[in-house]
């Protein structure tokens, strides 16, 4: 079902975002938030990833409210910001509620508020912007009753816990050295031990056994590296991993699943599945991708 | 530089191993201590981890940032247009005496040693503190793997890994040594303690040594270790 949000006063309030970027050479101007920074600060602080469009309010009181909890951030000039009623404040991520109405009264010192939306707005893009430019005629003003519909929240990575677990590996260094093993580990089902730590996770299962060499050079091991040492147990080295190993690598967890790895519990029975190393980087790219803090991962 | 073979192996979706030999050699510990320090002046973004051991560097990366076929080809194109890397900075050779207390409950796996060399307890100690070797890498938490003694057989890890080595400890296997200044899990045979402190983490670099510097141990009798465990790795420097 779509879900709106529904102005019951619009005031003198309109959409607005960036503005337009490329047309000055044609005389368009860019228009946009004419308070940049109060637009951008509330699209951070509701957390969206990219700026979306705004409510901009000028100087006159305005009211909305929406079908579907909604979350929202009110920034710029001072005002009485209420939800049925009761006070909220400014520069703050408030979640309001479906059906009940939001006002903003009395703005005073500076003349605009802004709303930012913590989801998308469906409004046409005209040259790359919903921003109103009264000159052109492009975007709208609000009107009372206008309904704005929002559009489909976000999808983000629905991760499932709990055992029987299911990791993706990617080869490992020394998978030539476990030719004539892959099947039988990733056919085995194994049981996390309670020897596992943020260093290393120990599995039993099946043990590994005959493969040659049972030691190598040590080198320096990537995190989710899957060691067999030489009682055949497989053991994943975790991120406090010592940064050497000497036992043959049989395959690295993918990235996107080692947050499952860090959630598995002592006692949980896993097994592998062997992936491409573009299925794991597809993976972790639909995983971490829309999360805008993804960018700080070590 | 003459890095007629090397190869860039793939360790899963975010890391790569460049390898030179599938041998430890003097040589070949040189060239990828030179090329770890090389490629880290280059910044190739993204990048996490550049870390050299002993014939290989390990390369670790953010696949949201960088692309594995990128990055590969950059890496090969850096190595194969670097004419003259050294390993200058990596030969810093200084040296560190170091202390270590002998078998009993501070090193557990001496037994194992002694039996499987089939010398006696006094011989392996006597060759294991016989004269300098060179620090080879870093390991656990500033910790470091080094030549071993000359003894005439490798040593064999442990089966199954130990799950608690206390931090200190003196460790061997195959034909090298480890210090690991931390408890941890450790798949190495242990056969001695060090009680001087050598992680200072409000100061960086954390530990004075590197790769290139050169260890001697000592022995000292377990009512010994009280007078070191005051002590810093400073102390143990050797100036001549």
């Amino acid at each position: 079902m779509d879900e709106y949000l529904i102005v019951k006063i619009a005031g003198f309030s309109s959409l607005q975002d960036l503005g337009r970027k490329t047309y000055m050479s044609y005389g368009i101007s860019s228009n946009g938030a004419l308070d940049t920074y109060s637009y951008l600060l509330g699209n951070e602080l509701v957390g969206n990833s990219y700026p979306q469009a705004s409510i901009e309010i000028t100087a006159f009181d305005f009211m909305m409210s929406s079908t579907t909890d909604i979350p929202i951030c009110i920034t710029g000039a001072p005002a009485d910001l209420a939800i049925e009623g009761n006070p909220i404040s400014s520069e703050q991520r408030v979640v309001l509620p479906a059906g009940k109405m939001l006002s903003v009264k009395k703005i005073r010192d500076g003349l605009r508020v802004y709303i930012a939306i913590g989801r998308e707005i469906d409004v046409p893009q005209r040259l790359g912007s919903c921003s109103f430019d009264a000159v052109g005629m492009l975007g709208e003003r609000l009107r009372n009753g206008h309904k704005l519909r929002l559009k489909e929240s976000k999808i983000y990575y629905k991760q499932i816990c709990g055992s029987p677990w299911s990791i993706d590996v990617c080869d490992g260094c020394d998978v030539d050295t476990f030719r004539d093993y892959l099947e039988q580990f990733y056919g085995t089902t194994y049981t996390v031990s309670t020897d596992s730590n943020n260093v290393g996770i120990r599995l039993g299962g099946k043990p590994i056994v005959g493969h040659k060499p049972t030691e190598v050079v040590s080198r320096g091991v990537a995190v989710g590296s899957i060691q067999i040492v030489p009682s055949g147990n497989p053991i994943i080295l975790f991120k406090g991993r010592g940064g050497t190993a000497g036992y043959p690598i049989i395959g690295v967890v993918a990235s996107a699943d080692f947050d499952l790895v860090g959630q598995m519990r002592p006692g949980d029975e896993v097994h592998f599945r062997r992936i491409s190393l573009a299925e794991a980087v597809k993976k972790y790219k639909e995983k971490f991708g829309p999360l805008k803090l993804a960018s700080f991962i070590k | 530089m003459e890095m007629e073979t090397f190869e860039i192996i793939d360790c899963g979706d975010s890391a790569v191993l460049v390898e030179v030999s599938k041998v430890v050699t003097e040589d070949a510990w040189s060239k990828i201590h030179g090329l770890a320090k090389a490629l880290a002046r280059e910044k190739i973004a993204g990048i996490t981890t550049i870390y050299p051991t002993y014939t290989t560097i390990l390369i670790v990366f953010n696949c949201l940032v960088t692309d594995r076929a990128i990055l590969k080809k950059h890496i090969r194109k850096f190595i194969e247009n670097t004419s003259c890397i050294t390993n200058t900075d990596a030969k810093t050779g200084e040296r560190y005496r170091l202390p270590v207390v002998f078998g009993g409950e501070w090193g557990p796996d001496l037994p194992f040693v002694v039996e499987h060399l089939g010398i006696s307890e006094e011989e392996v100690i006597r060759r294991f503190c016989a004269g300098y070797r060179k620090i080879l890498t870093f390991a656990t938490f500033c910790g470091f793997l080094m030549q071993g003694a000359s003894f005439e057989k490798r040593i064999p890890r442990c089966k199954i890994p130990h799950t608690k080595v206390l931090g200190g400890c003196v460790e061997v296997a195959g034909n090298k040594t480890a210090f690991i200044p931390v408890t941890t899990s450790s798949g190495w045979r242990v056969i001695g303690h060090c009680p001087v402190k050598v992680i200072d983490l409000d100061s960086m670099p954390p530990v004075p040594y590197n790769p290139g510097d050169y260890i001697e141990f000592f022995p000292i009798r377990e009512e010994e270790q009280s007078q070191y465990e005051g002590k810093t790795i400073y102390e143990m420097k050797v100036t001549s």
